[in-house]
């Protein structure tokens, strides 16, 4: 820890500090050269420090913060600063907070009319205003629409004038109070209506926008399809989606809309339908049914991936989107063989169990099912491991790496081919992994044997399977990394234990015992571990004991010689023969030693040595 | 970190401009400290909004004692300082290590491994260290700058960086 020792810095390094930052005087210099000339170990520690400092240079010219990230950092805090000098000015009227959230209201599609309260409009847009909720573009660009009374497009930072439309030139946000944003695609509409009832109304159209933010209120959006009603919640509105909106329609429809978050009601003539997160919906015309776009087998694959991997809802809808396109092009979710795989699949692990009770089979059948079922699978386009592939190309790696090191799905697929969970688990971690790999891995030990067949699989096999699937220079690396670590541990754990270990004076053996109990309580050792070095001291003294009661007089007549006599050569000879009788007590000590020096685990040492470090947390 | 009288009077009266051009002239550098104090990103980003809504709400308070930005930076480093302790509080030392290595931001922007052994080092520095090597050698401020931010003389910050710079020195030779 910092303590004062810390805060003070002695001669020496003061001096290389003011070297190391160009802080000394010639004379000083010249001073330091001649020492460092004449000590190699203030050079040596010069040099070092220098390195360092070369090291942090780098590191400084690593830019934490992405660009992006610190323009949009310092963006929202600039409207933060900007949206409370509003209520700074003196408008005092505020509408209460909840007020405010629940009155949003946005109005898409042609022909929504506001209706006849034009005589509170006024009272209701000061109020508005001075909440700060006038709607403000975070990003982007909107351009006038011709019919507007504005002359130039509005940037980002721009506070959008009532009862003007606007059209994104670029993909634009507008902030809509209460931490509420639109999002625009480029060419969606946007009229900002005069307020009414205290509700900010918006009018979009044309093209695909979003609602999104921490706390989004409720809002209506009335739309060719029909309405929506959201309780609460973010969505996604295509007005016209692009074909494979659905996986396979075409054509403008009314409304599309994918939710992210929250419950939604869509409502027209002819039904209604509730949303929850990660679904998403279509009405063409005000009298068609109101459907959902994922089928079953999409949604359950968005199912299965969110479970494995943790996907948030804006994930499921991006992994919705990649469903729905190899599902187009590759005809997979609903390839026409589905149902014959299905019946094969049944048929061979019926094969499997009547072998495995002994009863009669027809294996020519299973053989011919066997054929065709990899035939099938050949032929068919689906290939989930590379579904696997490109999803967890769209997931940060760290997401991934946490779905596979904690997954049933894994302890499973441990359980199919015939070893622990745990070895499985240690194979995916000290090889990296990835779910696709671990997939092909199954493959590869299984060979053509049936997908329901439990395997034995010995760990030189799995180990053998993973340099078979895995590129090799995935192995290289994650081999390096582990020789590296290990080597690392080692260095480390030996040079804690030079420090913990107690120093076993072999001409006091009955002190061994306590010098134990104490590195136990230092080291924090289990009580197994404790019982262990307990038991194992009193076996040595044991033993050490009597011969140290036998000899001690011996000794000490040795130590009394030893220091009467000036005699060099004489001197040798008595501490030879110190040396000789207290051979067996130091073999005893070292017994010991070696003995506590395996019980504890790197941790523990680490926790023993810097104790105080972190007291200031 | 000084700035023209008339840009503080006029954030102090609350000109949106002025206050404006305050945030983009600090908030980068704020934001890239913060980012290196706490290693997380995201949470930097959180204290980042956490300091401007307190520089907002303390701005009529400012006697100008100090210089404004100065001032901006102390609430931002003591924002920082406050979120370490009570992160690290809640967990094992061990795991503070861990994950600051994980969402180190040298982790996902720099591939060189010695550089991320440097990060990991310094995360592993005592605070008052980690703070004023941060400061200086990462920053760039000057020992003057240190102390008026963080109350320190700037001898004992001097010997902070030396202590700081001789342990990272050890434990980049031990790996």
């Amino acid at each position: 820890m910092a303590d004062e020792r810390e805060d003070i810095l002695d001669e020496r390094a003061e001096r290389l500090l003011t070297y190391l930052e160009g802080g000394l005087e010639p004379a000083q210099r010249e001073a330091l050269d001649r020492d460092l000339a004449e000590q190699p170990d203030v050079a040596a520690e010069l040099e070092a420090l220098r390195r360092t400092e070369r090291l942090l240079g780098e590191l400084r010219e690593v830019d934490p913060v992405p660009a992006e990230r610190v323009e949009r950092a310092v963006w929202l805090a600039a409207a933060q600063m900007r949206g409370d000098t509003d209520r700074a000015g003196g408008r005092s009227r505020r509408l209460p907070r909840m007020a405010v959230a629940a009155a949003i209201v946005l109005a898409a599609g042609l022909g929504y009319f506001l209706g006849s309260l034009r005589e509170s409009q006024d009272a209701v847009k000061k109020e508005l205003i001075a909440h700060g909720s006038r709607p403000q573009v975070l990003e982007g660009r909107l351009a006038p629409l011709e019919e507007s009374e504005v002359a130039t497009a509005a940037p980002a930072g721009a506070l959008l004038p009532w009862g003007q439309a606007f059209v994104a030139d670029e993909p634009s946000r507008i902030d809509l109070g209460d931490g509420t944003e639109l999002g625009l695609e480029p060419g969606a509409v946007v009229s900002v209506l005069e307020p009414a009832e205290g509700q900010l109304r918006l009018e979009v159209s044309g093209g695909r926008w979003h609602l999104a933010g921490r706390k989004v209120p409720a809002a209506t959006v009335v739309a060719d399809g029909g309405t929506i009603q959201t309780q609460s919640g973010e969505i996604e509105v295509v007005g016209e989606p692009a074909e494979g909106f659905n996986g396979g329609g075409s054509g403008p429809v009314g409304i599309a809309l994918a939710v992210f978050s929250g419950v939604v009601t869509l409502s027209n003539p002819a039904g209604q339908l509730t949303l929850g997160a990660g679904e998403m919906a279509t009405a063409t015309v005000a009298d068609s049914p109101v459907k959902r776009v994922w089928e079953p087998s999409v949604q359950s694959c968005i199912d299965a991936l969110s479970r494995w991997y943790g996907l948030s809802v804006f994930q499921q809808y991006e992994v919705g989107q990649l469903l729905s396109e190899l599902r187009r092009e590759q005809d997979w979710l609903v390839a026409p063989h589905e149902e014959e795989l299905e019946t094969l699949r049944e048929r061979m692990s019926r094969f499997w169990l009547s072998q495995l009770e002994n009863h009669g089979t027809n294996a020519r059948q299973y053989l011919e099912d066997h054929a065709r079922y990899r035939q099938l699978l050949n032929e068919s386009p689906y290939r989930w491991e590379s579904i696997l592939a490109q999803v967890e190309g769209m997931l940060p790696a760290a997401q991934v790496s946490r779905a596979w090191s904690d997954m049933p799905e894994r302890d499973r697929m441990a359980e199919r081919l015939g070893v622990t969970p745990s070895v499985l688990r240690y194979v995916t971690r000290r090889y990296e992994l990835t779910g696709e790999q671990l997939i092909r891995l199954e493959q590869y030990l299984r060979g053509d044997r049936p997908s329901d067949e439990a395997l034995a699989t010995g760990f030189d096999d799995l180990v053998a399977a993973v340099n078979a699937v895995v590129p090799t220079e995935q192995i290289r690396r994650v081999d390096r990394r582990a020789a590296q670590q290990f080597h690392q541990r080692r260095e480390r754990r030996d040079a804690l234990l030079g420090q913990l270990l107690p120093q076993l004076d072999e001409t006091h053996p009955q002190a061994w015992s306590r010098q134990v109990q104490q590195f136990a309580r230092r080291v924090r050792l289990t009580p197994g571990q404790t019982d262990h070095a307990r038991r194992t001291a009193e076996e040595i003294s044991a033993l050490a004991l009597p011969y140290y009661e036998s000899m001690s007089r011996k000794l000490a007549a040795l130590e009394r010689q030893l220091a009467g006599e000036t005699d060099p050569v004489e001197r040798r000879h008595i501490e030879v023969s110190r040396d000789e009788l207290t051979r067996p007590m130091r073999a005893w000590a070292d017994r010991l030693r070696e003995t506590l020096a395996q019980l504890p685990a790197l941790e523990q040492l680490e926790l023993a040595y810097r104790p105080t470090d972190r007291d200031e947390f | 970190m000084g700035e023209p009288d008339d840009l503080v009077e006029r954030c102090r009266r609350g000109d949106p401009e002025a206050l404006e051009q305050l945030v983009k002239q600090h908030g980068p550098v704020i934001l890239r400290l913060l980012t290196r104090y706490v290693g997380d990103l995201g949470r930097a980003e959180e204290l980042f909004q956490e300091t401007w809504l307190r520089v907002k709400s303390g701005l009529k308070r400012f006697r100008g004692e100090a210089e404004l930005g100065t001032w901006i930076y102390r609430i931002a480093l003591n924002l920082a300082r406050d979120d370490r302790r009570r992160q690290a509080r809640q967990l094992d030392w061990r795991r503070v290590a861990a994950e600051s290595v994980a969402s180190s931001p040298v982790d996902r922007l720099a591939k060189s491994e010695e550089l991320d052994r440097l990060q990991r080092a310094i995360d592993e520095l005592p605070a008052p260290q980690r703070e004023a090597l941060v400061l200086s050698r990462l920053e760039g401020m000057t020992y003057r700058q240190m102390a008026e931010l963080t109350g320190s003389p700037e001898g004992t910050l001097r010997s902070r960086v030396y202590w700081a710079m001789a342990a990272l020195r050890r434990q980049l030779d031990e790996a």
